[in-house]
């Protein structure tokens, strides 16, 4: 019946040992991933569980965050994300953001898209630069609704369009990392459908890292599945196992719907 | 399958899989049957172990399905007629595996009758009963396949045939083996063989009544017709 | 319908209970009541002293609107102007007695008038500075109309007041400014039809002067403007600058708490201190003209400075996270994440932070004096440095005074100003809402 053979894949980025001070508050506790790459891994959990703030390590968003203090190792190749001498504006192109409300500039679908290529200097053209942002949209699932109107302002499109912008925007910079944040929870069922989806296109060339609350999303949609409970991470697994039989009780547990 | 597409294209390769494999155990059931049927008119004692040997695929060809539609349900939460398609495909999966079990022990039977060495088999009705028996399983097979509710309401009355096929033959062999008590032995067998095929024919109905279930979202409004009088018969 | 709905009714403790709160509500919608007559009390005793404001100068000053003027016939000598191509000599024409001119003439249509003191009080009845007006006029024409012409000639301000009913007739001639005798001269031009009301075009184009009939609003006007001009210059690159700093470079800690808190406080400090400041440092220290725009200019600045520092602040704290975070997402540093994204969208909230704190700055007048923008300037600037007034200041000068005429034009430039002020203002809301649209 199935013949998929389970390739081990390649380890993209190695967590270890992660705390995450807010102020005196914790808010994570020694937690140690390996993300495959290329796949999709899901954080899931209940609210104010840490997924999110850990999703932020990777980028070091954290650091917008006055009173946050990262602790740990974080190793992307042989980068160290989580070190003082790695500057995070160059770690931000390597590894790209979407967040949960879609929040384009208010500018134009064209320049928001080319934004990222123009701050970094990628483009050495116009044309270049035209060529980039249809590649962006169209890996985004956006070109064939916006290729005649790129000059409108992006703010007009819909929720689900907006968000599909928002991913053309962020792989117009070239990341092989994508942080997703609660990408689909400000959609509606069938925009987060073709969001689900694109997210299944994209992960054959992006390493997807997405934190939900929707437990069937993340069943869905990911190959590894990290199940966070008040700051530590409980559980880790195939997606498959973690949902048909968990190792953990708490996992089970909320899994079920019987906590969270 | 549904003309429609799911957005997500992996749900739709998962229900492909589902399906493909049912399709494949359903063509193993048959088989078996065939060669069940087959080994009890010809005797051919190779095609008998044939049978009994190629059973062991079927089994582990159910235990596949079983786990690809627990885990279409845990990741896909399938609604609706997607819902019913996995509890149908999985229900439909056990009954083939039994079919199975039941070629299997029909093939088994053949074999001990064969070495008591008895000619005298009234193999008419037998055969008759095979025959229409693998016509039903085809049948509703097909009918799974095409999503025929109507086809499958056909399966459903036509057991009434085996029924009474079953209780002519389950007469002639009392007799039989009252008329000849060396006839005791194979008698019995017999008697079992075509409680089988008539089980099998009770399956064949069995998915049917899944196919309507599948279709219409309930089961046949009908009662099932039954002529099953063996168990009143007591000796000629 | 086939059955009709049976409708569920409360049971008893839910009735007593509603009962409860239903006797309650006659007072609860008193209070509303009572508190909705006190709001609209108070807004009827302000808006009524808004309105008992606005008449009071509209009635002083509507009148100013006008200016009165008599038809003189008289015949000017080309010949003691003009030099030997036909063209009119500067030099002659400013040499010449034009009012003597003007009062000769004016005299010879009142043959019967004859003693020196009432041709002097005749002579009255002109403003003191037609000659100048006339010489000026035929100037600007560059040619001197031939033979007798009529011409219209401004009167003086007791005779405006007279013509626009301010002067009080029933009075004591004693107590008049101007005589039974020179009433009845210009009763008689009013018969006549040789004396007019007309728009007071001067107003709104000559700068101060001695004479009310003379006096207009353009010079403090340009000065306003200049010192403005300055003001906008200096504070709002200033202020976005240092707003810019506290919000995205200032290390948290006691420095920066020190800085913003003494900035907070210098919006509230009286705008007379930021006078003396000038006055000791631009004028002391630095020995900057006196009276100057650019002087006033920059006291203007560092007293609108704080409050478009709080504006700007505002603005940018306003705009929404989510449109840093997207920025900085992509990789942009924070300089780039604020001037590309940020700023533009604070935009809107600078630029009504400033027209509203410029005009604030407009009508400011304590710091202005104290920087010698008071003195009496009869031209209009020309330059930054050239000596000035304010359009305030002008208004206060001018209410100083003890004539008649200045009152009720101080009253008009008061309309001016405020209709400066008003339009600033609207023109503040109607941008912040333009721009409100866009998200």
């Amino acid at each position: 019946m199935d013949t998929i053979v389970d390739i081990a894949k390649a380890i993209k980025i190695q967590a270890k040992d992660v705390n995450v001070f807010y102020g005196e508050k914790q808010a994570l506790n020694d937690v140690s991933i390996d993300i495959e790459d290329r796949s999709v891994t899901a954080f899931i959990g209940p609210s104010g569980c840490g997924k999110s703030t850990f999703l932020r390590c990777f980028n070091r968003m954290n650091d917008v965050i006055p009173s946050c203090r990262v602790e740990g190792s974080i190793m992307m190749g042989d980068v160290e994300v989580n070190s003082p001498q790695t500057d995070p504006v160059l770690l931000r192109a390597r590894i790209g953001m979407v967040f949960q409300k879609p929040n384009p500039f208010p500018k134009t679908i064209f320049e928001n898209v080319a934004y990222g290529p123009r701050i970094h200097g990628l483009a050495q053209s116009k044309s270049e630069l035209d060529d980039m942002v249809e590649d962006s949209l169209k890996k985004a699932g956006l070109w064939g609704e916006v290729a005649d109107r790129l000059a409108d302002q992006a703010t007009g499109l819909s929720g689900g369009q907006q968000q599909r912008l928002c991913i053309a925007r962020a792989i117009a910079v070239g990341p092989d990392v994508l942080l997703m944040d609660e990408p689909c929870s400000a959609l509606d069922p069938i925009a987060t459908s073709v969001i689900e989806e694109l997210i299944s296109e994209l992960q054959q060339r992006f390493t997807i890292l997405i934190v939900t609350h929707s437990m069937q999303q993340a069943a869905r949609v990911s190959q590894k599945t990290a199940y966070f409970h008040l700051g530590t991470l409980v559980e880790y697994g195939d997606t498959k196992d973690v949902f048909t039989l968990p190792k953990n009780e708490q996992t089970e547990a909320y899994i079920s719907g019987k906590i969270g | 399958m549904d003309t429609q597409k799911h957005i997500s294209s992996a749900f739709d390769q998962d229900l492909t899989i589902l399906n493909d494999a049912l399709q494949q155990l359903g063509d193993l059931a048959c088989q078996q049957l065939e060669g069940a049927i087959e080994g009890l008119a010809m005797q051919n004692e190779a095609n008998l172990d044939k049978v009994i040997k190629g059973d062991a695929a079927l089994d582990a060809l159910e235990a596949e399905i079983n786990e690809k539609a627990i885990e279409v349900i845990a990741i896909r939460s399938p609604r609706a007629k997607d819902l019913r398609y996995v509890l149908v495909a999985l229900k439909v999966a056990t009954i083939l595996e039994r079919m199975g079990d039941y070629a299997r022990n029909i093939a088994n039977r053949t074999k001990v009758i064969m070495t008591a060495g008895n000619e005298n088999i009234p193999g008419v009705n037998i055969g008759r009963m095979g025959q229409v028996t693998q016509e039903m399983v085809r049948d509703a097979m097909l009918s799974y396949q095409n999503r025929d509710a109507e086809m499958a309401l056909a399966v459903w009355r036509r057991d009434i045939e085996v029924d009474h096929m079953h209780t002519a033959f389950h007469k002639e062999v009392l007799a039989s083996m009252s008329r000849n008590p060396n006839m005791v032995g194979t008698g019995a067998h017999l008697l079992f063989i075509a409680k089988n095929i008539e089980r099998i024919g009770d399956y064949a109905t069995g998915i049917a009544e899944q196919v309507h279930f599948l279709v219409e979202g309930a089961m046949p409004d009908e009662d099932r017709p039954k002529a099953d009088k063996t168990s009143k018969v007591v000796g000629t | 319908m086939s059955n009709p709905i049976e409708m569920i009714q409360p049971d008893a403790e839910t009735q007593a209970r509603f009962e409860k709160i239903a006797q309650g509500l006659k007072q609860r919608h008193a209070a509303s009541r009572r508190l909705k007559t006190y709001g609209i009390m108070a807004i009827v005793t302000a808006i009524s002293f808004l309105v008992i404001l606005l008449t009071t100068i509209i009635s002083n000053g509507y009148t100013a609107i006008q200016q009165t003027e008599l038809q003189i016939s008289l015949t000017i000598p080309a010949e003691k102007l003009q030099n030997d191509e036909g063209v009119i000599d500067p030099v002659k024409a400013r040499n010449f007695n034009w009012n003597g001119l003007i009062k000769k003439a004016f005299r010879a249509e009142f043959p019967d008038v004859t003693a020196m003191l009432d041709q002097r009080a005749l002579g009255e009845i002109l403003s003191k500075n037609a000659g100048y007006d006339l010489r000026r006029q035929i100037e600007a024409q560059g040619a001197i109309p031939a033979g007798e012409t009529k011409l219209w000639i401004k009167t003086s301000d007791d005779v405006d007041m007279l013509m626009k009913g301010r002067l009080d007739r029933r009075l004591d001639e004693s107590q008049r400014r101007l005589s039974d005798q020179q009433i009845g001269w210009i009763d008689n031009l009013v018969a006549d039809d040789r004396i007019r009301l007309v728009f007071n075009d001067t107003f709104f184009t000559a700068a101060d002067s001695r004479e009310p009939e003379s006096a207009g609003v353009l010079g403090a006007t340009v000065g306003s403007a200049m010192a403005l001009f300055v003001t906008v210059l200096l504070a709002l690159p200033l202020a976005v600058m240092a707003a810019v700093y506290l919000e995205y470079f200032a290390p948290p800690g006691r420095l920066t708490d020190f800085i913003e808190v003494n900035i907070n406080n210098l919006a509230a400090v009286p705008s007379i201190v930021f006078g003396l400041l000038g006055l000791a440092v631009f004028l002391g220290f630095f020995g900057m003209p006196r009276s100057a725009p650019l002087v006033g200019g920059m006291v203007l600045a560092l007293m609108t400075l704080p409050t478009i520092i709080i504006a700007t602040r505002a603005s940018i704290r306003a705009v929404p996270t989510s449109i840093r975070d997207a920025a900085l997402g992509l990789g942009a540093s924070r300089m780039q994440a604020a001037i590309d994204h940020i700023l533009p969208l604070a935009a809107p909230g600078i630029l009504t932070g400033t027209i509203i704190g410029i005009a604030q700055a407009l009508g400011e007048t304590a710091p202005l004096i104290m920087i010698g923008m008071v003195a009496f300037i009869v031209d209009v600037p020309a330059s930054l440095t050239d000596p000035a007034t304010a359009l305030p200041v002008q208004i206060y000068i001018w209410s100083d005074s003890a004539e008649r005429a200045f009152y009720e034009r101080s009253s008009l430039a008061i309309m001016v100003l405020l209709a400066f002020l008003i339009t600033m203002n609207i023109s503040a809301v109607l941008l912040r809402r333009k721009f409100e649209k866009k998200w």
